[in-house]
């Protein structure tokens, strides 16, 4: 391993580690405890962290080609409400459950790629609309009951290890899709000119196809665990599906960001788990909901100025040495003449 | 050819005749098929010897939420209480502000409507002037008139539980539990009762005050102050008995863990839902009974539904049921008392049915409560059975004046006030 590489696992590393640190010691000092004491408090931290990685994964796809899918809070939970449904109906347990959530995910995320690329609606019209259609889905499916997963002999959905294994392979399964498949190299080359990207023979509209499905896929696992973890998922209506995807947006920024020291899928995982340290601190230094998602949109606004003016100081660096260069170029012609 | 257009013009005259006394049957049928639904049990409706006519009538219904007790209420008017009284009924989809309650307020004036239940209670004043400009008679769920405009003419008044009658009932409940000559602290999930929901808030006080009564707490604040924290605060009770305020709503991610957190502090064994969260809470809660070993006693407001079924049929790992006690708004018996309301208005007799005539009138309809399985299903079966629902048709007979003339505003509050799930039982 040679040392650029070493530097860079490091850092990834390092940043959820710094947050940990942070909370660990403002816990202790605030309120006499650590941020994770017992296995009950990992396991809600895993759990919370897996639910959130997926859909900052899921996210990801479509986010970083510029087409903010509005639906996806609905996808997920109209693929969780029915394929929970249908799998619960037919007893099929944990298993079952998980399986046909994702397929309809896909099929959900897919039916949204299709429209799209067939009647060219913006991403944002588009993702508005079908989010009113699939909340109706949800809740006519269910009769407004929503999916209930405790007391149903499906436990072990809410079970950490199931949760490791499960965001542990979806995250593999994409940072392999994003450095190793030709659909990586497309989105990489879309993500840098789409037009571009598409005069050179990519088929752009298949690949946003394909963006939409795979993120139906990923909402639709984080369902199923968020289901499990808080026993029933309601069918809500009014665009309020949306709150949670939201919420992710932080953790695929920075994940994005965190992603120059790795790749993607494990910057995404590193943001995640950091902002998930940051939310269990919190809750333990017994902030009210409201004041620690104030602190959180707060922080996201703040690193977006930081992205926005990243690389301020450089460029105000590069005027000068130019504004420089160019007085001495004045005084050289001056001495000439 | 003359003679043969001759014969057809009379038959046509009589197939025509036939077909008029047919409908006139079916017109007179109309009020007779409700009374075939059940025999009467009232002696006001003994006295009734003779079915008067029903004038249709269109009501509609301005949702705040379309969850399935909603669902369930909406097949209460539609089916059971519309074909009795020739009264159709136009619903709203979820409505969540009073632009679009005023918005469905025009369309439904538009449809033929003469009257609206409104269940939103987002800028009341505001739709109820709408209502009123429109000649719609309205009744609300708000639990407090809305001084503004309780002189107008078409607004009838309010059902509603009442803030202070909910708390009561939590009381009484809550009551029960802590008083079994043990100590157990206590997580009181109270909401919005920091962010201006008087029901929260009477609730959230009527606990600390129980729990004060009974364990002698000497709290270090006013109980109001304590009741209105609007951030996590573990109660200075000035005794080793435990309570702790969880404030907010689950609307973020870091809700449940937020409690679950406090669970796992393994020191509480109660925690009394001033909402319907308890669904939210029930895998944490779980974890923690088996992790600590210790059975957590659960009491929530809530609705009859499948969630709160399930609740009370799935048993924890001490074999009780994942719910302890439950305080219910009875949506159904509730839609009855607005309908009733109404439907007297839309007949003339809106000043009749009033306290004070000209102006709006509060009524109450208090919430049900039960211990335990058994007792909920059997509270549940009067809010969604056919069968033994609390207000039936033939119940509602003697509330409208078309059937008794003599109804009063008395006569309606007391009706629905005394209506509690332990009197209804025993009937």
């Amino acid at each position: 391993m040679n040392k650029s590489k070493l530097k860079n696992i490091l850092i990834t590393i390092a940043i959820p580690l710094c947050m940990w640190l942070l909370m660990e010691t403002l816990c202790r000092i605030i309120m006499g405890r650590g941020v994770i004491v017992t296995s009950l408090d990992f396991n809600n931290f895993v759990r919370g962290a897996g639910i959130s990685t997926c859909v900052a994964l899921a996210l990801s796809f479509n986010l970083g080609s510029g087409r903010f899918d509005l639906s996806l809070g609905a996808q997920r939970m109209a693929a969780t409400i029915v394929g929970g449904n249908i799998a619960l109906k037919l007893g099929l347990g944990s298993v079952g459950v998980m399986v046909f959530a994702l397929a309809f995910g896909l099929i959900f995320g897919a039916l949204v790629g299709l429209i799209f690329v067939t009647f060219r609606v913006p991403p944002m019209v588009l993702g508005v609309g079908m989010a009113l259609i699939y909340e109706c889905v949800a809740f006519a499916s269910s009769n407004g009951n929503g999916l209930q997963l405790f007391g149903k002999g499906v436990e072990s959905l809410s079970d950490m290890t199931v949760t490791i294994v499960v965001v542990a392979i979806a995250t593999l399964v994409v940072a392999i899709i994003y450095q190793y498949t030709t659909f990586g190299f497309h989105m990489r080359a879309i993500q840098g000119s789409q037009r571009i990207a598409s005069n050179s023979g990519i088929n752009i509209f298949l690949h946003a196809f394909l963006c939409y499905s795979f993120a139906g896929g990923l909402v639709a696992v984080s369902g199923v665990f968020d289901t499990a973890f808080k026993g029933a998922m309601k069918a809500e209506l009014g665009f309020s599906s949306n709150t949670t995807v939201v919420a992710s947006c932080f953790a695929m920024f920075l994940g994005k960001y965190i992603a120059r020291w790795s790749n993607d899928s494990i910057g995404i995982l590193s943001a995640t788990v950091t902002l998930k340290m940051l939310d269990t601190g919190m809750m333990v230094m017994k902030l009210g909901t409201n004041t620690v998602q104030l602190i959180n949109m707060l922080l996201f606004l703040i690193f977006l100025i930081f992205r926005a003016n990243e690389n301020f100081a450089r460029k105000r660096q590069l005027k000068a040495e130019r504004i420089k260069e160019a007085q001495e170029k004045r005084k050289r012609l001056a001495t000439a003449i | 050819m003359k003679k043969f257009s001759k014969i057809l013009a009379i038959l046509l005259i009589a197939v025509l005749m036939l077909n008029l006394a047919a409908c006139g049957k079916k017109n007179e049928k109309t009020p007779d098929a409700s009374n075939t639904a059940s025999p009467s049990s009232t002696p006001v409706q003994n006295e009734v010897e003779q079915e008067p006519t029903l004038k249709p009538h269109k009501i509609a219904v301005a949702f705040a939420s379309l969850s399935s007790a909603d669902i369930m209420q909406k097949n209460y008017l539609e089916n059971v209480v519309g074909p009795a009284f020739n009264t159709e009924f136009v619903f709203s989809e979820e409505l969540s502000n009073a632009e679009e309650v005023i918005s469905f307020l025009e369309t439904a004036y538009a449809s033929g409507c003469e009257g609206v239940m409104v269940f939103p209670t987002d800028g009341l004043d505001q739709v109820i002037a709408k209502a009123d400009e429109l000649g719609l008679y309205v009744v609300t769920n708000s639990a407090n008139i809305v001084q503004s405009v309780k002189n107008l003419p078409h607004y009838v008044g309010n059902v509603s539980s009442g803030a202070k009658i909910t708390a009561g009932i939590f009381s009484e409940v809550v009551m029960k539990l802590v008083s079994d000559g043990e100590k157990h602290n206590v997580i009181i999930v109270s909401g919005g009762a920091g962010m201006g929901s008087s029901q929260h808030y009477e609730t959230t006080v009527s606990i600390l005050q129980v729990l004060q009564s009974t364990y002698n707490l000497n709290y270090s604040s006013p109980i109001e102050e304590i009741a209105r924290s609007t951030s996590p605060l573990e109660v200075d009770t000035g005794s080793d008995v435990k309570v702790y305020i969880y404030p907010g709503f689950p609307y973020g991610d870091s809700y449940v863990s937020g409690l679950s957190s406090v669970l796992q502090t393994g020191e509480y064994d109660t925690v009394i839902c001033c909402f319907n969260a308890f669904s939210q809470f029930s895998v944490a809660i779980d974890e923690v009974e088996k992790a600590f070993g210790k059975n957590i006693r659960v009491v929530s407001l809530s609705s009859v539904d499948d969630t709160t079924a399930s609740a009370f049929n799935t048993l924890d790992a001490f074999g009780n049921p994942s719910i302890d006690a439950v305080i219910v708004k009875p949506l159904c018996a509730m839609s009855a008392e607005m309908f009733v309301l109404l439907y007297n208005a839309i007949e003339g007799g809106v000043d009749q049915i009033r306290q004070t005539p000209g102006e709006a009138t509060m009524f109450i309809m208090p919430m049900w409560y039960a211990y335990g399985a058994d007792e909920y299903n059997a509270l549940s079966n009067l809010d969604n059975s056919p069968e033994t629902y609390a207000f039936k048709p033939e119940d509602l007979k003697q509330y409208l004046i078309v059937y008794n003339p003599n109804v009063n505003y008395e006569t309606i509050y007391t009706a629905w006030y005394t209506c509690t799930a332990q009197s209804l039982m025993k009937r």
